[in-house]
């Protein structure tokens, strides 16, 4: 029995914009980090997250949505003039993460709207079993 | 069943009345057939007709109830995985249980209209 027509997908949706959140969260935890071992010791290179489709759910034509991947950005962060830092290299220049604030602030305005859409649609599907339940009063 | 069209009625081609009395033959030949329809061979020839009729709906509120039972019981499993923190997957834990709601309102409803019908024949004039 599956009463909330297209759950699978939105509940899916639900937790692969949960992780997107979650990286941009990572992202500006990390926006001062200098040091990442997974980029290589140098700065912190900020991550973003790719979606793909997946098969599943009730009717098995029904496609849902997981994270295919979280890709680091390889673009240079700017280099600042700190010769007092410990990552600061003999010139007195230090490497920053690539992270921009206000990118990110509209990544996570983008991610937790996205959400909420699939909150909407879950709310709706709710409200329309409900509905239906009442045709025979 | 059709009651032939209200224009051949009115012009008295038809006779209405006619028309009822095969329309009740039907019924209660379509009755007959359902007290015999598939599910129901199992009941001894001693049973009567209420006593199929019970066992039928017992058996059918007992596979409603024990589908509702699961849809709540794994609501209540997801909803001990979040609150323990082994997942923090707080809408699912709310979809089942909204899930588990509608189940639980769907056997209601159900249940209430069967009571309703059973009302309905017992006013009914002898």
């Amino acid at each position: 029995m599956n009463f909330l027509s297209g759950i699978h997908a939105t509940s899916s949706a639900l937790n692969a914009e949960q992780l997107r959140m979650d990286i941009v969260s990572q992202n500006i935890a990390n926006a001062y980090t200098t040091k990442d071992a997974d980029a290589g010791g140098g700065p912190y290179q900020r991550r973003t997250v790719s979606f793909e489709t997946i098969m599943g759910g009730a009717q098995k034509a029904e496609r849902g949505v997981r994270v295919a991947g979280i890709k680091n950005d390889k673009t240079p962060g700017e280099a600042i003039f700190n010769p007092g830092h410990p990552h600061a290299d003999a010139n007195g220049m230090v490497k920053m993460p690539n992270v921009q604030l206000a990118t990110e602030m509209v990544d996570l305005m983008s991610a937790s709207r996205a959400y909420e859409a699939n909150l909407t649609v879950a709310r709706n599907a709710r409200s329309l079993a409900t509905k239906a339940l009442s045709i025979g009063k | 069943m059709r009651v032939g069209p209200i224009p051949s009625i009115l012009s008295g081609e038809v006779n209405p009345l006619q028309k009822l009395e095969e329309m009740s033959g039907a019924l209660s030949a379509g009755m007959a057939a359902g007290a015999k329809g598939p599910g129901l061979g199992s009941a001894g020839p001693s049973m009567g007709v209420g006593g199929v009729m019970r066992s039928e709906f017992s058996s059918f509120l007992n596979k409603a109830v024990t589908e509702v039972e699961g849809k709540m019981r794994s609501a209540e499993v997801e909803k001990q995985k979040v609150l323990t923190g082994e997942t923090n997957n707080l809408h699912q834990a709310t979809i089942a249980s909204s899930e588990a709601g509608i189940a639980f309102s769907l056997m209601v409803e159900v249940r209430n209209k069967l009571v309703e019908s059973y009302q309905e024949i017992m006013r009914m004039q002898v």
